[in-house]
C-alpha cells in the first residue's frame, strides 16, 4: 500500500474572523431595506392624508374634512378627462391582452426569442418624448390621423404593450406543451386543444396582462402630452390644473389619492393572479 | 393491430428511425426496448401521430391506413412519462375529457370516467384536483384516462419511469393484468429490461433508430445474438474467442489462452474459424467440482460483499470472468481453483 497519492502541502485556514464576516452586513440589508419602502410608501400615505385635511397647502396633516373630496364631486370639469382616460384605458387593455397572447405563444418556440424580445421590450426604454415625438409623426404624416382619442390610444398601446408580453411571457414560457400533445392524442382538434387547455392554463397571465396596459395606459403622460391634440386625459388634466391654478390643488390631491386606491388594489390583483394562483394551481 | 413497415425519422442530420418495422397482434403486449438516444420514444411519437416520420411505407392502426393522419385522428392513445395530466380539471375531468372530445354527452362521461377510475382504484379521488395526488396516482389517472375511450392501441412511454422500486413492481402486475382484463394492444416503452421480461408477450431492443433483436423474453435473456443485445441483457462476461467446431446449434470455442468450452450459437451463418464472443452471466458460473470435464482453472483476485451476493473475480484460462455467489458464506469460504458451467448458459455469436 506504498503507492498513496501526495498532494503539495496547504497552510491550514486561519481562525480569525474577517470584516467580511461581521454581522452588521445581514442588519444593513434589513435596515436599508425598511428605509426604502419608507421612501417610497411615506409620500404616498402622506398624500392620503393631505387630501383629508382641511388646508392640504399647508403640507401639514392635520384638521380632518372631506371638503376636497366635496368639491371634487361637485366639480365637472374632470369627468371628461376621467371618462376617456378610462375608455382609452380599457381599449388598451384589451388590446394588449390580446396581442400579447398571440404573441407571447408565439416567441418562446423561436429559436433565439432573447433577441426577439429584446426588440420589443425597448419602448420600455425609449424616452417618452421621443416616443411620442415620433408616434406624433407617424400618426399625422403616415396614418394621417387627426391627434385626438384614437392617437393617445396608439400611443399608450405602444407603450403598455411591452409590459403586457413580458407578463403573458410568465405563463407561456411555463406553459407544459406536452399538455398540448396530450389532448391531441385524446382526439381534440386544435381548435379544442387551445380552449380546453391552453387558454384556461394561460388565463391569469391574459388577465393580468390586460389590468396591466389598462394601468399603464390609465397613468400615461409623457406620450400623451405629444398625441393629446385637444383630448385631455385624466392625469394630463390634473398636471395642467395643478401647475395652473393653485385653488386647484387641493381638488386634485383628492383626486390623486382616488386613483391611487383604485390602481394599487388592481395591481395586487394582477400580481395575485400571476405568482399566487398560478402557483396553487 | 398494428403494422408499421419501413420508418425513417431524420432530425436535421440526425437518424432518429432508420429503416424500422415492426407489428403488433390484437392483444398482445409488446415492448420497445433501450437506452436513451435508441429511438425507441421517437417510434412511439411516430405511431401515436405526435411525429411526422421522414418516410413511412406502411402504418396501419387497427387495419387503417393512419399515415397521414394527425394524432387526434388516430385511434391509439398514449400515457406519457410525466403523465401529462391537465392541472385545471379535476382527476374525473381529466379522465372524461376524451369521451368529450368524441361527444358524449356530460352525465355519460363522468359516468365512464368513474367507471374507469374504479377500474384503477382511484374512484375515492375523483373529484380532487391534480396537484393533490401522489405520483402512482397520477400515474394510474393517465392510464384511466388513456383507456377510457378504448383505443385500438394503448402506447405507454416509460410509465413507471417516475414511481420508486416496489410501487413500480406492483404497477407491473396490475397493467398486465389490465392488459389482460381489457385484451387490449399494450405497444410499451422502457429502458428497463426487468420491466420488459416480466410483462412483455414480446420484445423489441433498439438501439441507434435501429432493431438490434426481437422476440420473447426468454429468447432475449437467454439467447442475445450480438454484443450489445448481450450487454444491454445484463450479461457480466463476454469473452473473445474463435469458433472452431459446430454441432447443430451448439459450438465449440477456443480463448486465446487456448483453453476450449462449448456454448449455444445464436445466429445464422457462423463457421469454424470466425472471430466470436461467448457470454457468460456471472450467476450462472459455478465453483466446479475436482476433476469435472471442461472445467476451466480459477483463481480469485477480488471478492465484493453486495449483500444478497457477493462478486467474485476470477482470472481464467479464458480471460478474466466474473462469478456471483448467492450463497454468501458458502462459497466465500472456500477457495475457488475450477469453474464451470452449463453448456447452455454459454452463448456465442459473431464478433463485432
Amino acid at each position: 500500500m506504498e503507492n498513496r497519492i501526495a498532494f503539495a502541502r496547504v497552510a491550514p485556514i486561519s481562525p480569525k474572523l474577517e470584516i467580511s464576516h461581521a454581522p452588521v452586513w445581514k442588519r444593513l440589508g434589513k435596515w436599508g431595506g425598511f428605509a426604502m419602502l419608507g421612501l417610497i410608501y411615506f409620500p404616498l400615505l402622506w398624500l392620503i392624508l393631505l387630501s383629508i385635511s382641511r388646508n392640504p397647502l399647508g403640507g401639514i396633516p392635520g384638521d380632518f374634512s372631506l371638503e376636497h373630496y366635496r368639491a371634487l364631486f361637485a366639480n365637472s370639469e374632470w369627468h371628461m378627462p376621467m371618462l376617456a382616460s378610462l375608455v382609452i384605458g380599457v381599449i388598451v387593455g384589451l388590446i394588449c391582452a390580446v396581442a400579447a397572447t398571440i404573441i407571447g405563444r408565439a416567441l418562446p418556440a423561436l429559436n433565439s426569442p432573447g433577441k426577439v424580445l429584446f426588440l420589443f421590450v425597448i419602448p420600455l426604454f425609449v424616452p417618452g418624448m421621443s416616443m411620442g415625438a415620433a408616434l406624433l409623426i407617424f400618426t399625422r404624416a403616415v396614418l394621417g390621423l387627426k391627434l385626438g382619442f384614437w392617437s393617445v390610444a396608439l400611443g399608450h398601446f405602444v407603450w403598455a404593450f411591452p409590459f403586457a408580453l413580458l407578463i403573458i411571457l410568465v405563463v407561456t414560457t411555463r406553459f407544459d406543451h406536452r399538455l398540448v400533445e396530450a389532448g391531441r392524442d385524446l382526439g381534440a382538434s386544435n381548435w379544442r386543444v387551445f380552449w380546453d387547455i391552453e387558454f384556461p392554463i394561460l388565463m391569469p397571465g391574459i388577465v393580468s396582462s390586460a389590468l396591466f396596459g389598462f394601468l399603464m395606459s390609465f397613468n400615461e403622460v409623457m406620450r400623451s402630452i405629444f398625441l393629446r391634440g385637444t383630448t385631455e386625459t385624466m392625469p394630463v388634466w390634473s398636471w395642467v390644473q395643478a401647475a395652473a391654478q393653485q385653488s386647484q390643488v387641493p381638488i386634485i390631491f383628492s383626486l390623486a389619492s382616488i386613483v391611487l386606491l383604485i390602481t394599487l388594489p388592481l395591481l395586487c390583483a394582477a400580481f395575485w393572479l400571476l405568482f399566487v394562483k398560478l402557483d396553487k394551481s | 393491430m398494428l403494422e408499421v413497415e419501413d420508418v425513417v425519422h431524420r432530425y436535421g442530420m440526425v437518424t432518429a428511425l432508420s429503416h424500422v418495422s415492426l407489428s403488433a397482434g390484437r392483444g398482445e403486449f409488446l415492448t420497445i426496448l433501450g437506452s436513451s438516444g435508441s429511438g425507441k420514444t421517437t417510434m412511439l411519437r411516430v405511431i401515436s401521430g405526435l411525429e411526422m416520420p421522414t418516410s413511412v411505407k406502411v402504418l396501419r392502426i387497427g387495419g387503417a391506413d393512419v399515415a397521414n393522419l394527425p394524432a387526434a385522428k388516430r385511434n391509439c392513445t398514449t400515457v406519457f412519462q410525466n403523465y401529462a395530466l391537465f392541472p385545471h380539471m379535476s382527476v374525473v375531468e381529466n379522465v372524461a375529457y376524451g369521451l368529450r372530445i368524441r361527444k358524449m354527452n356530460a352525465a355519460d362521461a363522468l359516468r365512464e370516467a368513474r367507471r374507469a377510475l374504479a377500474m384503477v382504484q382511484l374512484e375515492a379521488k375523483a373529484d380532487r384536483r391534480i396537484s393533490q395526488l401522489s405520483g402512482g396516482e397520477k400515474q394510474r389517472v393517465a392510464l384511466a384516462r388513456a383507456v377510457v375511450t378504448q383505443p385500438a392501441i394503448l402506447l405507454l412511454d416509460e410509465p413507471l419511469g417516475a414511481l420508486d422500486e416496489k410501487l413500480r413492481q406492483d404497477m407491473q402486475i396490475e397493467l398486465m393484468e389490465l392488459q389482460r382484463s381489457l385484451g387490449m394492444t399494450f405497444v410499451y416503452i422502457t429502458h428497463s429490461q426487468e420491466e420488459a421480461l416480466t410483462m412483455s408477450d414480446r420484445v423489441v431492443l433498439m438501439s441507434h433508430g435501429r432493431i438490434v433483436q426481437s422476440g420473447g423474453p426468454l429468447d432475449l435473456f437467454d439467447r442475445p445474438e450480438s454484443r450489445f443485445a448481450a450487454e444491454f441483457m445484463g450479461y457480466e462476461n463476454i469473452l473473445p474467442a474463435r469458433l472452431i467446431g459446430r454441432e447443430g446449434t451448439a459450438g465449440i470455442v477456443e480463448f486465446p489462452g487456448g483453453a476450449r468450452t462449448r456454448g449455444v450459437v445464436t445466429v445464422e451463418g457462423l463457421k469454424a474459424g470466425d472471430a466470436v464472443c461467448v457470454a457468460l452471466r456471472a450467476e450462472r458460473i459455478a465453483p466446479a467440482t475436482e476433476g469435472a470435464t471442461d472445467a476451466l482453472k480459477a483463481e480469485v483476485t477480488n471478492r465484493v460483499y453486495r449483500g444478497k451476493y457477493i462478486d467474485i473475480a476470477l482470472a481464467t484460462d479464458a480471460g478474466p470472468l466474473r462469478l456471483r455467489s448467492w450463497h454468501g458464506s458458502h462459497v466465500e469460504s472456500e477457495d475457488i481453483r475450477r469453474i464451470g458451467w452449463n453448456t447452455n448458459d454459454a452463448v456465442i455469436f459473431a464478433a463485432e
